[in-house]
């Protein structure tokens, strides 16, 4: 019994070495960081703003796709842009969202297809988590600590370390020197899109599954209540996406139909509809679910039309 | 299930010590082999499930036949014990040429032959082509009485053991069954078998699982008839070389760590082996049962070396196209068997010239001598290209990109890097691999090169705790044991610091297969 708890003693004691070490003194991965530059950047100019202010709320989509300044002045109330990195998942967009509503906000919900399906677990998260917020995982679920507690290993490690210090170059899009103040993206020019962004726009599936998974159903849920409880209204609309003809068949249509379904049952009202936020290749960036900035500023002024009869009704 | 996945070190594992413990404890040694074979039965079955059968069958038949050998042999009738051997030694290879080799003749014959009715699709048994050696080696071994014992549980223990079942190693009937009846569970087999099954992980999941995310797409790129650069070839090359070496004995080390939790030794199966020094050097540290097995009962039969040169050169050929055809059906692995037939035929070659040369030639000799590590090096990198390569025009783009040394091509984003350094005139193509897999991928080149190459491997850093039936052989004299508590100490924070680095691979979702499973 010596032996094995001597291993698990070393090893207990290695890894929280490491945990410690690591996020302090070594370079975090560069989505990583720069999810934390985007956070840092919105978080800062949502708490600045005092007014009841509508903030948006999704993933990448939301980030690229919306312009705060542009809404701003559209719907003549403050708002933000508070899209992030989709690998963070649902459940954590949304409890960072908690952090900057506050009384008598309106939270605009535009959550991306694919994040419908995905699972608590997601390496974006538990690498952000690892250098930023180690105490996120008293919020996960028992299943998922262990996932939290080892996510990022030596061979991670050895590829950001090559990656910081090596890096000859950087990326201009997914890079804090191109945030506004307010948060919103100015790195998505159209000039700057090149025929290989357009192919992966093309290649790449924007729907993993035309399900609402568990996890997804359970944190939006837990979300819409909480809201309630602290009177911030709730509004959900569609993400941007890339057009494709197969995204108007039935199967789909029932999808868009089944999260309609489940926000209005929940007392959530949903704006527009998602064949009008289907984009040319002409507005795309680099994903399904980016849009350049000429993409954006249409997004952007049909979101503001669908807010304000919204927002009248109300 | 994977040796390195969560239900087989959370569940399967511990239910089994478990139960081997209380079989030891309470039962006979007959219950203890029992409840093994039960957990092999299930570890096999969740695998593949349809499969059993076929391994059931393939039991039953090579325990009768070997049953009867025995009797025909008492009986002393030699032609029917022989007949008997020829029987058993077709219906093994007819197995195994029928499961592994059928879609490969088909596929070539349809090129030549119209053939609507055959089936292409034959699936293949988990591990046909290892219990298929050892079943052969079994009856051999009736036949040349060197087995006389008739005991249906112990052969079916025997090929079943879950650690050597999957992919080796190769371990004989004579070898296993005499430490069957000193089954137990003991804190230092515990301890030693732990140990060996982390250092193995740790090669498996950090080491070979590192190199092949950057190396899986330059075959891949190969295969799509892609010109590769210099640079980007030459990583493809070594990332294969140390890949699968670090994935196949990171899995025998696994093997060999989890037989010794039930108080098992199994035989050794790496050695270093890009150490070696000449070919025939590298095949005796490479997959050594394999070597073994092939030198035992295929090319001593056919006449070894004692039939003069002409004759063991063919030996040599014929056995090494025989091992390239067992890796797999495809005309590389061919290829790649007869590339080392004709690599050792050489160095047999060589060394006859060495013993016969006369004085004036010695010197020459000498200095082609002192090149016999980088010779013998490059020789295996490039019969790796072949192995790993899914078709001659891959291997050929690959081996092509590595000749292009007047054309060594970084990636664009190398060029703000490189003209600070002003020293080289570098040519830049968007077609060179990025900069990112570039550094990453020779970073783990470098340091797998240094590890493999010039530290011990893991059977000499165990080499005081007796780890293999046969350690002595390749190590010289053992040291002896050290005191107690030294040697826990010692056990315990190495095994620790292995766990660290594993557990991060643990618990990830995605688990990476072992290269040899698909033989």
């Amino acid at each position: 019994m010596k032996y094995f708890s001597a291993s698990l003693s070393i090893s207990i004691a290695t890894l929280l070495l490491w945990r410690c070490v690591v996020p302090i003194f070594f370079a975090s991965p560069p989505d990583v960081n720069w999810i934390e530059q985007l956070y840092k950047v919105k978080t800062a100019y949502a708490l600045s703003t005092h007014t009841p202010k509508v903030v948006t709320v999704g993933g990448s989509a939301t980030h690229f796709g919306v312009n705060s300044q542009q809404l701003t002045t559209l719907i003549k109330q403050p708002s933000i842009n508070f899209g992030i990195h989709g690998g963070l998942g649902i459940k954590y967009m949304l409890y960072r969202a908690r952090q900057i509503l506050k009384p008598g906000d309106t939270v605009v919900l535009l959550i991306e297809y694919g994040l419908y399906a995905i699972d608590e677990v997601t390496t974006p998260l538990t690498n952000y988590c690892f250098f930023y917020d180690p105490t996120y995982i008293i919020h996960c679920k028992y299943k998922s600590i262990p996932n939290f507690l080892f996510s990022y290993g030596v061979t991670d490690a050895i590829k950001t370390q090559i990656n910081a210090y090596i890096r000859p170059y950087s990326t201009y899009i997914y890079a804090d020197k191109t945030l506004t103040n307010a948060g919103d993206e100015s790195g998505n020019s159209i000039n700057k899109v090149t025929p290989a962004m357009l192919a992966d726009v093309k290649s790449i599936d924007a729907f993993t599954q035309l399900a609402i998974s568990q996890h997804a159903m359970s944190s939006t849920t837990d979300f819409i209540n909480w809201c309630k409880a602290h009177h911030i209204n709730v509004i959900a609309s569609w993400p941007p996406v890339y057009y494709k003809k197969i995204y108007l068949t039935n199967e789909y249509v029932a999808f868009y139909k089944s999260i309609t379904n489940f926000y209005q049952h929940h007392g959530v009202l949903v704006i527009g509809q998602p064949q009008n936020t289907m984009f040319a290749l002409s507005d795309m960036l680099d994903t399904p679910y980016h849009l350049n900035n000429i993409g954006s500023k249409k997004y952007t002024q049909q979101l503001a039309t669908a807010l304000n009869q919204a927002l009248i009704k109300k | 299930m994977l040796f390195n996945s969560n239900i087989f070190i959370f569940v399967f594992l511990p239910i089994t010590l478990l139960g081997f413990y209380l079989t030891t404890k309470i039962f006979k040694q007959s219950m203890t082999l029992l409840w093994l074979s039960g957990a092999s039965i299930f570890f096999y079955c969740w695998w593949n499930f349809h499969s059993f059968y076929i391994l059931v069958a393939s039991i039953a038949i090579n325990y009768i036949l070997s049953i009867v050998m025995m009797h025909t042999q008492e009986k002393k009738l030699e032609f029917f014990t022989k007949l008997l051997l020829v029987i058993g030694l077709l219906f093994n290879i007819l197995l195994l040429v029928y499961f592994k080799y059928m879609n490969f003749f088909i596929t070539n014959i349809k090129y030549f032959i119209t053939l609507k009715t055959l089936n292409t699709n034959i699936i293949l048994p988990l591990a046909i082509s290892f219990f298929t050696f050892q079943k052969i080696a079994y009856l051999v071994d009736v036949y040349q009485r060197k087995i006389t014992e008739k005991n249906l549980l112990k052969f079916f223990f025997f090929v079943m053991f879950f650690p050597p079942l999957i992919a080796g190693p190769i371990v004989h009937y004579r070898e296993m069954t005499p430490q069957l009846s000193r089954l137990k569970l003991s804190r230092i087999n515990l301890v030693i078998g732990f140990t060996l099954f982390f250092i193995g992980l740790t090669k498996k999941v950090i080491c070979a699982d590192s190199i092949a995310e950057y190396i899986n797409p330059i075959y891949e790129q190969a295969a799509s008839g892609q010109a590769l650069a210099f640079f980007t070839a030459w990583a493809a090359a070594l990332g294969f070389t140390f890949q699968i070496y670090f994935d196949f004995s990171g899995y025998s080390d696994m093997a060999i760590g989890l037989a010794r939790l039930f108080s098992i030794k199994l035989p050794t199966n790496f050695n270093s082996p890009y150490k070696s020094t000449s070919i025939i050097d590298f095949w005796r540290r490479w997959h050594i049962t394999l070597s073994r097995f092939l030198r035992d009962y295929i090319y001593i039969p056919l006449g070894g070396n004692r039939q003069g040169h002409c004759r063991r050169y063919i030996n040599l050929m014929a056995v090494m196209l025989i091992g390239g055809l067992w890796h797999g059906a495809s005309w590389t692995f061919i290829f790649w068997g007869g590339l080392h037939g004709l690599y050792l035929t050489i160095n047999h070659f060589w060394r006859a010239i060495n013993q016969s040369a006369s004085m004036r030639y010695q010197w020459f000799i000498h200095q082609i001598n002192k090149l016999s590590w980088p010779i013998t090096f490059l020789s295996v990198v490039i019969g790796w290209v072949f192995f790993r390569a899914t078709s001659f025009k891959a291997a050929l783009a690959i081996l092509g990109g590595m000749i292009k040394i007047n054309q060594p091509y970084l990636h664009p984003a190398f060029g703000i890097f490189i003209h600070r350094l002003l020293f080289f005139r570098i040519h830049f193509n968007e077609d060179a691999m990025m900069w990112q897999p570039f550094m990453v991928s020779y970073f783990w080149i470098i340091l797998l090169g240094y590890v493999s190459i010039k530290l011990p491997n893991s059977i000499y850093i165990m080499r005081r705790y007796k780890p293999t039936l046969d350690y002595q052989q390749y190590l010289g004299t053992s040291k002896p044991f050290m005191r107690k508590q030294q040697h826990f100490k010692l056990l315990a924070i190495r095994t620790g610091l292995f766990l660290f680095l594993t557990s991060f691979i643990i618990f990830k979702s995605v688990n990476s297969q072992f290269i040899y499973f698909k033989f």
